[in-house]
């Protein structure tokens, strides 16, 4: 991934880059502008030379030329006859010219006839170079290549002239004499150029250094030196003595010989330097300037975006501090105003936000999170939060039913108010946690007594009544108290704790206070660990399922039976349905469970009717829980699909809680199953609130009266009168009547006597296994 | 945004440094001494041209390691102490070998010098005996004198020649007494050396004045130990006093000097030498026309020696896989033989080569294998 940088690195980079990429090109530019001008006039320079010293050496071979060529003429007029006085010429001849020290003059059979070494005379020059050469010609001359002379122990070179009658005569000249003038004459041009003069093969006739002349060394770059000389480039870069230099050529014509003006490159680049260095000086104060100036500047608008970064670490903690500097310039000051304006924004939304995920609308007060966040940020100790109320208003959904959701929304404003002015006191908070559950937070001393008085007191006022648009609605509390445990450090413990004792507050009727204690703890515990054994108990088929029968007592036939699930322990034991079922209520494992119960009882009834051509009902209880799961009603006529077109024989036993703890989905589940042929039993009748109301509003068939009420009503007139009431209603609903509980013939005189349709109790049996029942039936159909 | 500078920072020195100064490895350098600028300078200068076109061939293959080959030239001057000093010049100047000395009179003291300083020398022409069957710092392109006083004495006896004369310069005595002494030991066997005298080429009139003194020996054959430039001188000197007889000489009279100073008195001269000047080997061949076209001259054996002698070093310089000159030594101590121009050469156990020995006699402008 790119490596990030921040904006004013970038600008400094930036500012850097922009003067050293100019400043680079620009130097380039004039060096190469400096280097073209520079060589040229230097390339210009050495080229003058060179053909100047080729001049002046045209001059100087053209002495032996001539000298030959006036010998030849001298000759000529003798008629070739030698004589003293010529030979002696000959030796004054060598001694005027400075570079000639050697005279001969060679017959056409190549035997030296007269010279100016008398040594020399008769020595055989045929197999010299230029005699092979000219042999076959009639005139000519030709240059030898230099060789070490005895004579001079020096290098020298042979210029021979072929004269028209045979004869031939022959020049020696003094190289080194030459090199000499040459070096001399290089010298005036100052010892930063070498000149040398080369043959056609590149060895050294002349240069500055003798040995090179005489070691007859090779310039290396003979191949250039013909390359510039035919035309090919004007001058050449090369490398001579290890070192790059500018190599000029002029040639001499009269020998194929070639003048070399040497001069190192770097001469040009001494030069230039300090031009470099002068320009280079002036940007690198230009790029102080320009850093410096850029770094001021990167400071102010890293000062900018630092304000920023702070205004939006700041906006985390709700902290909104803008203050951002004002700019010249015009975009920079645009982005800081709108960023202002989004501040301000997102300012008043987190207001708004905050009011929405904290507060309760209807009341104005906090709400779960609020209290969360409230004990959290106390802890929880003397002096910060010391206990946690719950307050629920019992049965606020009647309210909601009865009067309406406007009335019930009143109650619930009136509570809080009520709740304020109970516990207007500094270090109390109120909250509402849920639909009709306040919390009062206590910090610092919390004094039970004075909390205890004052809930007495809140109680009895909203038992007396309160007045809600035009109603009075009485109502009842429970209260769930749970004191700060200094050990713990989170809400948690101190929710669960309230939430907890309220539970128990309203498990046990009528009481308005219940406070957390470690019994309830234990309770607590137990009530998890039967949720965790419910799911092993599923798994291991620990549940099984009891029948107990239902009897007309109009045709004394067996009318049903009641399914009544039984769940054993890991030792075989069977455990109360009183513990098992609110726990699993409240897990929620009543779901997997009744949709067993209700499979198992199903196909069990079938079986029955199949086998006894009857038409037993089978009731099986429902819970306000399994009402309210999605896809229930599906799963239960999936279950129920085995009876056909007999679904009527299946009976779903509901309480009224149905009515009081659910909403409207529990109530579709029983209209659409009722629809489809299902019985509804309203059970435990006349145990609650009893209301007509609900009757008048749901599709049942049959109350089942509460065995509460068949205990003692052979002896209890009220209860005579209340179960004939009943029953007399009932049927005037058109309900069939099951009395539950009937144990002694007593009760089932009164039963009969008030026209009840159908006895459930031990009078008859004890609930059965399918066993029993298949053997129930039989005795059964045996005695009657 | 430091490295990122850094980097900027990198690159623009880089360009400064290319541009002002340029970036070049430093050269591996060799020498070549020998007798330069002086009568008789050929031997040496045509050493110098062979080894030039070894150095150019292997500096176009690339160089060693990417360094270019430098010889460093140097002018012993025909003087033993001289050629210490240029040895000396040369090891202080970071040659890692030396190719020369030309003549074996320099070997005197050149050759304890370079065993005591350790550099080692391939000479392509000091063919002195004394130096032979010797381990040490000196390796012999050419092959010595013992195997040139064979040849000559047997051509000598093939020719039927009983009575001899040598002639022999005086300059090289190193040379010339071990040849001499050679030559003594094998010919006495079979025939008799009437004299053995010696001349000075560099003295005004020296070969006048040796031609004189055995003008009257009974001799039917000479054998002369000079350059090609004293044969040449003395071919002349003979023709002008009426002499005529039978001329050997060793590989040192061969060159073109011979050729064009003699004015054809050579013709029919013998030489013995391990070059044979008609060779068809390729390699020759294509040496020869770069010889030619580079130099505008023939090649001739001190060429041809000092193009082995440089290859032999570079060759061994290349294989040592490093720039010591220990190594260098240790790997031309291991070589037993060595690919020359025309044949291929062994190299015994002290460095000395043994080399095919041809005998040649003057034909017109050339030296002509007759064996």
């Amino acid at each position: 991934m790119k490596k990030k940088t921040t904006l004013s690195q970038s600008i400094l980079a930036n500012n850097i880059i922009t003067i050293l990429i100019p400043m680079i090109l620009f130097l380039l530019f004039v060096t190469f502008i400096i280097i073209d001008r520079y060589e040229g006039a230097t390339v210009e320079k050495n080229r003058m030379i060179a053909e100047t010293i080729s001049d002046q050496f045209e001059v100087i071979l053209e002495e032996p030329v001539s000298l030959a060529n006036y010998i030849e003429r001298e000759l000529l007029i003798r008629n070739q006859t030698i004589d003293k006085s010529f030979e002696d010429s000959l030796g004054s001849m060598v001694s005027e010219y400075d570079y000639v020290f050697q005279l001969e003059i060679v017959d056409e059979k190549g035997i030296v006839f007269s010279g100016s070494d008398k040594a020399q005379l008769d020595m055989n020059r045929s197999g010299e170079t230029y005699y092979k050469t000219l042999q076959g010609s009639k005139d000519g001359n030709f240059w030898n290549t230099p060789y070490i002379s005895t004579a001079t122990r020096g290098l020298a070179y042979s210029f021979a002239h072929k004269s028209s009658e045979g004869f031939y005569v022959v020049v020696y000249v003094d190289i080194s004499a030459l090199s000499d003038t040459s070096t001399d004459f290089a010298l005036q041009f100052g010892d930063q150029i070498e000149v040398a003069i080369v043959d056609e093969f590149g060895k050294y006739l002349s240069h500055s250094k003798k040995e090179n002349v005489l070691y007859r060394q090779v310039d290396e770059n003979i191949p250039v030196i013909k390359s510039i000389v035919k035309g090919e480039t004007d001058y050449a870069r090369v490398t001579h003595d290890g070192i790059e230099q500018l190599l000029t050529v002029a040639d001499i014509n009269l020998a194929e010989w070639y003048v070399l003006v040497y001069q190192p490159s770097d001469i040009v680049f001494n030069v230039l330097s300090q031009l470099v260095f002068l320009f280079a000086g002036v940007f690198i104060i230009a790029l102080v300037i320009s850093t410096v100036y850029a770094f001021a500047y990167t400071k102010r608008i890293s000062a900018f975006i630092n304000r920023m970064f702070e205004a939006i670490d700041g906006s985390r903690d709700s902290q909104y501090k803008i203050d951002l500097p004002d700019f010249h310039y015009k975009d920079l000051n645009g982005i800081g105003d709108r960023f202002t304006d989004l501040m301000n924004e997102v300012r008043n939304r987190d207001a708004m936000l905050y009011e929405m995920a904290y507060f309760d609308s209807l009341t104005g007060l906090g709400n779960r999170q609020w209290l969360i966040d409230r004990i959290d940020n106390r802890g929880q100790d003397s002096t910060g939060t010391s206990a946690l109320a719950y307050v629920d208003i019992d049965n606020f959904k009647l309210v909601n039913d009865i009067y309406g959701h406007d009335v019930g929304d009143g109650l619930l404003s009136a509570v809080s108010e009520l709740l304020n002015k109970t516990f207007k006191e500094e270090h109390v908070e109120i909250c509402r946690l849920s639909s009709d559950v306040f919390g009062v937070l206590f910090c610092g001393n919390f004094l039970m007594p004075s909390f205890a008085d004052r809930l007495n007191m809140l109680s009895e006022q909203l038992q007396q009544g309160t007045f809600v648009e035009s109603n009075i609605v009485k109502v009842s509390i429970s209260v769930g108290l749970a004191i700060a445990d200094e050990d713990s450090n989170s809400h948690d413990k101190l929710i669960m704790n309230a939430d907890f004792a309220l539970y128990e507050a309203k498990r046990s009727d009528r009481t308005l206070l219940r406070i957390f204690d470690d019994r309830m703890h234990e309770r607590l515990h137990k009530k998890i660990n039967m949720s965790n054994f419910l799911k092993v108990a599923l798994q291991k088929d620990l549940f099984e399922l009891h029948f107990q029968p239902q009897i007309d007592i109009v045709t004394d036939r067996i009318y049903g039976f009641e399914a009544l699930v039984r769940m054993r322990d890991l030792n075989g034991e069977l455990v109360s349905p009183g513990e098992f079922i609110p726990v699993a209520e409240d897990s929620g494992m009543i779901i997997e469970i009744g949709e067993w119960v209700l499979r198992e009882a199903v196909s069990f009834i079938w079986y029955l009717n199949q086998m006894n051509e009857s038409e037993y009902k089978m009731s099986v209880n429902i819970s306000t829980i399994q009402l309210n799961a999605p896809g229930f009603v599906d799963k239960a006529m999936e279950i129920i699909g085995i009876m056909g077109d007999r679904r009527d024989l299946i009976e779903f036993e509901v309480t009224e809680s149905v009515f009081i703890q659910s909403e409207g989905e529990a109530l579709e589940a029983v209209k659409a199953l009722n629809k489809e042929g299902v019985k509804f039993s309203l059970d435990d009748f006349g145990t609650g609130y009893s209301s007509l109301s609900y009757l008048t509003r749901m599709p049942f068939d049959i109350l089942k009266i509460d065995r509460s009420f068949i205990i003692d009503v052979d002896t209890n007139e009220a209860k005579k009168e209340m179960l004939e009431s009943i029953i007399e209603m009932g049927h005037k609903l058109s309900y069939s009547i099951i009395a539950e509980g009937v144990e002694t013939m007593e009760q089932l005189g009164v039963c009969k006597s008030y026209g009840c349709d159908i006895i459930q109790g031990y009078l008859y049996s004890r609930p059965l296994t399918r066993a029993e029942i298949e053997k129930y039936i039989m005795n059964y159909k045996k005695d009657n | 945004m430091i490295r990122r500078l850094g980097y900027y920072a990198i690159c623009i020195c880089f360009m400064i440094i290319m541009l002002l100064s340029g970036c070049k490895k430093e050269p591996v350098k060799i020498g070549l001494v020998g007798n330069l600028g002086d009568t008789g300078s050929d031997l040496s200068v045509n050493t110098m041209y062979g080894a030039m076109l070894a150095v150019e061939a292997v500096n176009d293959a690339g160089g060693i390691k990417g360094r270019q080959v430098q010889l460093v030239v140097k002018n012993d001057m025909n003087d033993p102490k001289r050629a210490v000093e240029v040895d000396n010049e040369l090891i202080e100047e970071g040659a890692l070998g030396i190719i020369g000395h030309s003549l074996s009179s320099m070997g005197v003291e050149a050759v304890p010098f370079i065993n005591e300083k350790g550099i080692v020398m391939v000479s392509p022409t000091m063919s002195s005996d004394m130096y032979a069957n010797k381990k040490d710092w000196l390796f012999v392109v050419t092959p010595s004198t013992v195997f040139q006083s064979i040849r000559i004495s047997e051509a000598l006896f093939e020719h039927g020649h009983d009575n001899i004369g040598i002639l022999y310069q005086e300059e090289n005595k190193a040379y010339s007494y071990q040849m001499v002494s050679d030559l003594k030991g094998v010919f006495e066997e079979v025939g008799n050396i009437v004299f053995e005298k010696a001349f000075e080429s560099s003295k005004e009139g020296g070969y006048e004045e040796a031609v004189s003194n055995i003008e009257n020996e009974k001799i039917t054959a000479l054998v002369i130990m000079g350059s090609n430039y004293d044969i040449a001188s003395l071919a002349q000197v003979f023709d002008s006093k009426g002499m005529t007889m039978d001329v050997y000489m060793p590989t040192w009279g061969m060159g073109e000097v011979l050729l064009d100073n003699a004015g054809g008195k050579a013709e029919g001269y013998y030489a013995v030498g391990a070059f044979d000047h008609t060779s068809q080997v390729p390699s020759y061949l294509e040496f020869k026309e770069r010889y030619r076209s580079k130099y505008g001259e023939e090649p001739t054996f001190s060429s041809l020696y000092g193009y082995e002698a440089a290859m032999l070093l570079l060759d061994s310089i290349i294989a040592s896989d490093d720039f010591d000159r220990k190594k260098i030594k240790e790997v031309l101590d291991s070589t037993e033989s060595y690919q020359g121009l025309q044949e291929r050469i062994i190299l015994n156990e002290n460095g000395d080569s043994i080399r095919t020995m041809y005998l040649m006699q003057v034909s017109g402008d050339d030296f002509i294998r007759i064996d």
